[in-house]
């Protein structure tokens, strides 16, 4: 165990910003905190480092308890949103502050600082001064100075955020890279999803303050705990069908309209639904086809209809078609798109639906 | 395009009468003090001088009379200095660490010592002379040097704070997070990542409060040492003398002199002062 954190709280004066939090990760693994803006993703990664003071609960690190003890003595350094480099200093005092306060001698210091510079590549950078980078550049020395003390955890606060899509997807990798090398725990704040699902071994859900669901990214995509998260995950928006549960020879079904589909597949959670129970169908775009090839054996509902809208996406393609008064988003990959008010048959794919109970909207 | 140039004229000339208007006691005064006494009161006072000569100034400098002692205003002088480079150094560097605390370290109580800080300095300075003066007395340095110095760095620091205060709250908070979590203590995060970003803000502190100290005459006079009385309590009581002839040369270039401080000081930093008023602390 790198990282416990046991029903963490934090309020800043009557305003309660985290509730409940309980996460635990190993050594290596790289933790994604994922959530919108404001859900309180800034305040965990402060509290785990120490910067702010918990209101309850416990933080453990390398099974240590921490929750009263000072940053510096956690064994954990961060990279900040917008890097909170020394401006004064050069980029070589920028990464080696760190060991400076720590009483390391100036030699050591200087190999420490040699040894980050060649593993981030900004050798030629480390006689210029903050001003003087892009902000490419900058960052990459914001995990230098992160690097240099050699943490159990590195806490990185929207590392990509400041910077183009194209360098965004290079730090990406590099970080990934270097997350490999090092076999450090990463803790990584973001919140775009596709950075999470690409980056991390663990991912936590943040909204309102609380962690909607805390799993490894493909339980996060493939069984979403609730409603929110299924919609706050994946490329494209999941769809919401409004249906009820039946039961066909002891076997529960689910019913949309007319259309009817056997959940034998469906691994429900806790207790069984009951008949005529009300849900809500989840269905990613990408789990509705316009042939019926990969279906064999699954359950499914099939629906001719006309498109009524297309969305371009890069190489993507959206199409949009009614089914009981909603409309219907279907990702479609084949060369030959369809025009608009061209009739298609559509095949909801359910391997991969998720249920969820139309009242509390949580997995069934 | 003519139209333009008319008013362009127009504006340079009205600066120019102006100029002329805030100059000319300048003028008055500067060919006053090279002048013969005779001649001061001879002649017409713009006249320049017939014989010009710089004996009023080294009169002023070190001859004049004060009271009884005729050494000129230069001890005068050197007394100032004694007592402002400390007090500067002391209000500016303690306004610098006050500001620090209040903007970055802040807790509960520190928006109400700021504010009774700014109400302080507010309080007209007849009303501190009696504590000033007890305090003084209690500490056993009531008309010293050392008094004035304490006076002036006290007086200090609740502009200093507040210039300080207000410069590092523009300054982002993740900057001292960041030292924290490199392990930095409070007086390191100040002085290796605080202070080296100050400069600015601190010519613009240097500045008002040695300016303030310098032209200070009622604290001078009140307390200053007899015989090593700050320079306006000495100019005022040279220009005073009231025994023998007036002499209007020699009080002028005194007063000359006793202005080229200040005056150097704002053509020498002034740049910076606009700059460290106007310009954050992080440029680019
Ligand atoms: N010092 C504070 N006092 C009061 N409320 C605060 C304080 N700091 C943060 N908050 C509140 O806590 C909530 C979470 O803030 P936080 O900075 O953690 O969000 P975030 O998830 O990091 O957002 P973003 O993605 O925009 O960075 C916000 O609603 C914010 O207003
Ligand atoms: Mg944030």
């Amino acid at each position: 165990m790198s990282l416990k954190l046991t029903n963490l709280a934090k309020s800043f004066g009557p305003v309660e910003v985290l509730r409940d939090i309980n996460i635990e990760i190993e050594k290596g693994d790289f933790l994604v905190l994922l959530g919108s803006s404001g859900c309180g993703k800034t305040t965990l990664l402060n509290c785990i480092a120490g910067l702010d003071e918990t209101s309850a609960g416990k933080i453990e690190i390398n099974g240590r308890d921490v929750t009263r003890i000072d940053p510096s003595d956690r064994n954990v350094a961060m990279v900040f949103q917008s890097y909170a480099l020394y401006p004064t200093m050069k980029v070589a005092r920028n990464i080696s502050f760190g060991l400076e306060c720590q009483g390391v001698p100036r030699a050591e210091r200087q190999r420490a600082v040699e040894r980050v510079a060649g593993l981030l590549q900004i050798a030629d950078l480390l006689d210029r001064k903050p001003s003087q980078l892009s902000g490419g550049q900058r960052q990459r020395v914001a995990i230098g100075r992160a690097l240099v003390r050699d943490p159990e955890i590195f806490l990185l606060d929207e590392p990509m955020s400041n910077l183009d899509v194209k360098l965004r997807n290079q730090m990406r990798l590099e970080l990934r890279e270097l997350h490999g090398k090092l076999g450090a725990t990463f803790v990584l704040v973001t919140h775009d999803q596709i950075e999470a699902m690409t980056m991390a071994t663990k991912v936590a859900v943040l909204d309102g303050g609380q962690v909607q669901q805390f799993g490894t990214p493909h339980d996060i995509y493939y069984t979403p705990r609730n409603r929110f998260v299924a919609e706050f995950v994946g490329l494209n928006k999941m769809n919401f069908l409004a249906g009820r549960i039946t039961f066909r020879d002891a076997e529960p079904a689910v019913a949309v309209g007319d259309h009817v589909a056997p959940l034998s597949h469906y691994v429900f959670s806790e207790r069984n639904p009951e008949e005529g129970q009300r849900v809500l169908l989840g269905i990613r775009p990408e789990n509705i086809y316009r042939s019926r090839d990969r279906l064999e054996g699954r359950a499914f509902f099939r629906v001719e209809r006309n498109v009524r809208r297309k969305d371009m996406t890069g190489g993507d393609l959206q199409v949009w078609f009614e089914f009981e008064d909603q409309l219907i988003a279907c990702r479609v990959r084949s060369s030959r798109l369809p025009d608009l008010e061209e009739k298609n048959t559509f095949f909801l794919d359910l391997q991969n639906a998720s249920l969820f109970d139309a009242a509390t909207e949580m997995r069934l | 395009m003519r139209h333009y140039a008319h008013r362009t004229a127009l504006l340079y000339g009205a600066l120019f009468v102006c100029a002329l208007y805030f100059l000319s006691p300048l003028y008055v005064m500067l060919v006053a003090s090279f002048k013969t006494l005779a001649e001061v009161r001879g002649s017409s006072i713009i006249s320049l001088p017939e014989v010009w000569t710089i004996q009023p100034w080294i009169k002023a400098w070190s001859e004049a009379c004060s009271g009884l002692e005729c050494n000129g205003i230069r001890p005068y002088f050197i007394a100032t200095f004694e007592i402002a480079i400390p007090a500067v150094a002391f209000s500016v560097l303690l306004g610098a660490l006050n500001g620090y605390v209040m903007a970055k370290w802040r807790s509960r109580s520190a928006d109400l010592i700021f504010t009774l800080l700014l109400v302080g300095s507010f309080v007209p300075l007849q009303l501190y002379l009696i504590p000033l003066a007890i305090t003084l007395r209690e500490l056993n340095i009531y008309g010293t040097t050392a008094g004035l110095i304490l006076i002036h760095t006290v007086y200090g620091i609740p502009l200093t704070t507040m210039l300080f205060r207000n410069f590092y709250v523009a300054l982002p908070d993740e900057l001292v997070r960041a030292a924290i979590m490199d392990g930095a203590g409070f007086f390191k995060i100040f002085f290796s990542v605080i202070l080296p970003l100050s400069p600015a803000i601190a010519i613009v502190a240097v500045i008002l409060v040695f300016s303030g100290i310098y032209n200070d005459f009622l604290f001078a006079l009140t307390f200053g040492e007899t015989g090593k009385r700050p320079i306006m309590a000495a100019v005022q009581n040279i220009v005073a003398s009231s025994y023998g002839i007036k002499e209007y040369n020699v009080n002028i270039a005194a007063v000359m002199i006793s202005a080229l401080p200040t005056l150097l000081l704002f053509l020498v930093a002034g740049r910076f002062f606009v700059r460290g008023l106007t310009q954050g602390a992080l440029k680019g």
